[in-house]
């Protein structure tokens, strides 16, 4: 899959949407993250692969931590925006 | 003259320069500076042994992710169980959300030292006051006094026109108009004391109480701290040479004391040698107002105030329009800044008669 189709199949979801905004505020170990978000571990750790892949984020080790960052483009940001506006594929894409 | 009231209280000089008091002075001033700065550096090497600490220090404290990443894989052995997760605000807990936040905390608090360096400012003062002790000067002749309203606004102008120019060739020279919302810096939507400002609202309070008035109380300690060491004691010990030759020593001078806070990445980041030497160059060119606008004066305090404007106003050009990683090329302290400095100084010299200081001292007799 080309990147272009990551970035677009990352943010087509809104919990990862969401995990962008949070992490938009800093980085946020994985566990934090999943203090605001009502779903199971495993399934956040799946969300945060999506958009590590998509090199959304960035992920560092740090002990039994793994930490993540933001690294999306002011472009890709907007694209979020617009899709999340739109509520692009957020019952499409959970297969 | 002839109204004898309204004369001014002139400058004292000596007819001859006191080598033995210049050499003590900054001799002395040098050795305590570079004392502390050798405590700051050994600190700095247990904040990070490969990067200059001052610079990292801000970085952190600033919350930038890369220096965070970085101090997090310098530092193994700090957990991310042990930073803190709150801080305590005046009334309640204020919770520490993000990493860099928390890192941010936790170097502030353990890295203390390395914010020490800011003391270096009262050396000069310090010295000064003992050596006019020691060599039984007194302190008559040191410009302890408010002086002339209008000098101020002289002063005050050639700083605001300054600030004014390097934030529009920076962004002439940029191709970007300043940034007037601080997008460029993460910021989303600005703010004042914790609520949401236009960005017109954002840069008055920026300019007139920051800029203008915040660094004219407390701070004005520190300012006078350099000021009645550089321009009340130093500066006039080396007027019997001239204002042209004792402007350039006093500002070299000036320029080598902040060597090595510029070495630790003080505002030139990582371009360490090239900053102490154009610092050199600003301290000269700056200094040429300040020496300047002493004499004229003849108070310590109106340079102070001078300093702390200076100070005040100069990070809004930074925060504008300052592209991170060019400090030794744009305003206000890189090569255009220095561009600027010197048009300034020619259009100073014009204004003043190429800085004749005769009219406002008085030559002591022995």
């Amino acid at each position: 899959m080309s990147n272009l189709n990551k970035v677009f199949t990352a943010l087509s979801d809104d919990t990862r949407r969401q995990m962008l905004v949070l992490l938009r505020k800093g980085s946020m170990t994985a566990g934090d993250i999943a203090e605001h978000f009502d779903i199971s571990k495993p399934s956040i750790t799946f969300h945060l692969k999506i958009l590590k892949d998509a090199e959304l984020v960035r992920s560092m080790k740090k002990g039994q931590f793994v930490i993540y960052t933001l690294q999306a483009t002011v472009f890709e940001e907007a694209m979020m925006v617009f899709m999340g506006m739109l509520k692009t594929g957020d019952k499409k894409n959970e297969n | 003259m002839k109204t004898k009231k309204n004369q001014h209280v002139k400058l004292i000089i000596d007819q001859k320069v006191s080598w033995k008091k210049v050499i003590w002075f900054v001799g002395l001033t040098y050795l305590f500076t570079f004392l502390l700065c050798g405590f700051v550096y050994k600190e700095g090497k247990k904040l990070d042994p490969d990067l200059p600490a001052i610079k990292q220090f801000t970085d952190i404290v600033q919350q930038k992710p890369e220096a965070v990443a970085r101090y997090l894989d310098v530092h193994p052995e700090v957990e991310i169980s042990e930073l803190p997760t709150f801080v305590m605000g005046r009334n309640e807990a204020i919770n520490l959300s993000s990493i860099e936040e928390r890192v941010a905390v936790y170097v502030s608090q353990k890295h203390l030292g390395i914010q020490a360096f800011g003391i270096i400012m009262i050396f000069p003062a310090l010295i000064a006051i003992i050596l006019r002790l020691v060599f039984a000067d007194g302190f008559k002749n040191s410009g302890f006094r408010f002086g002339k309203f209008k000098n101020y606004l002289y002063m005050l102008s050639v700083i605001v026109i300054f600030t004014g120019i390097s934030i529009l060739i920076n962004a002439l020279i940029y191709g970007k108009s300043p940034d007037w919302q601080l997008a460029n810096m993460g910021t989303h939507g600005l703010t004042l004391i914790g609520k949401p400002a236009s960005a017109g609202l954002f840069w008055t309070f920026q300019f007139l109480i920051i800029g203008l008035v915040a660094n004219l109380t407390f701070p004005i300690i520190m300012m006078l701290g350099e000021e009645y060491g550089w321009r009340s004691y130093l500066l006039p010990k080396l007027l019997p040479l001239g204002f042209g030759k004792a402007n350039i020593i006093v500002g070299v001078i000036w320029g080598i004391w902040h060597a090595p806070v510029i070495l630790m990445g003080y505002n030139y980041g990582m371009y360490a040698w090239t900053g102490v030497i154009l610092f050199i160059i600003v301290t000269t060119i700056l200094g040429t107002l300040f020496n300047y606008m002493y004499v004229r004066g003849n108070s310590v305090i109106l340079v102070a105030v001078g300093h702390g404007w200076f100070n005040g106003l100069i990070p809004s050009v930074i925060l504008l329009t300052g592209f991170m990683g060019k400090e030794t090329i744009i305003a206000p302290l890189g090569l255009i800044g220095i561009a600027i400095m010197v048009v300034l100084l020619f259009v100073g010299a014009k204004l003043t008669n190429n800085y004749d200081i005769k009219p406002f001292i008085e030559v002591r007799e022995v």
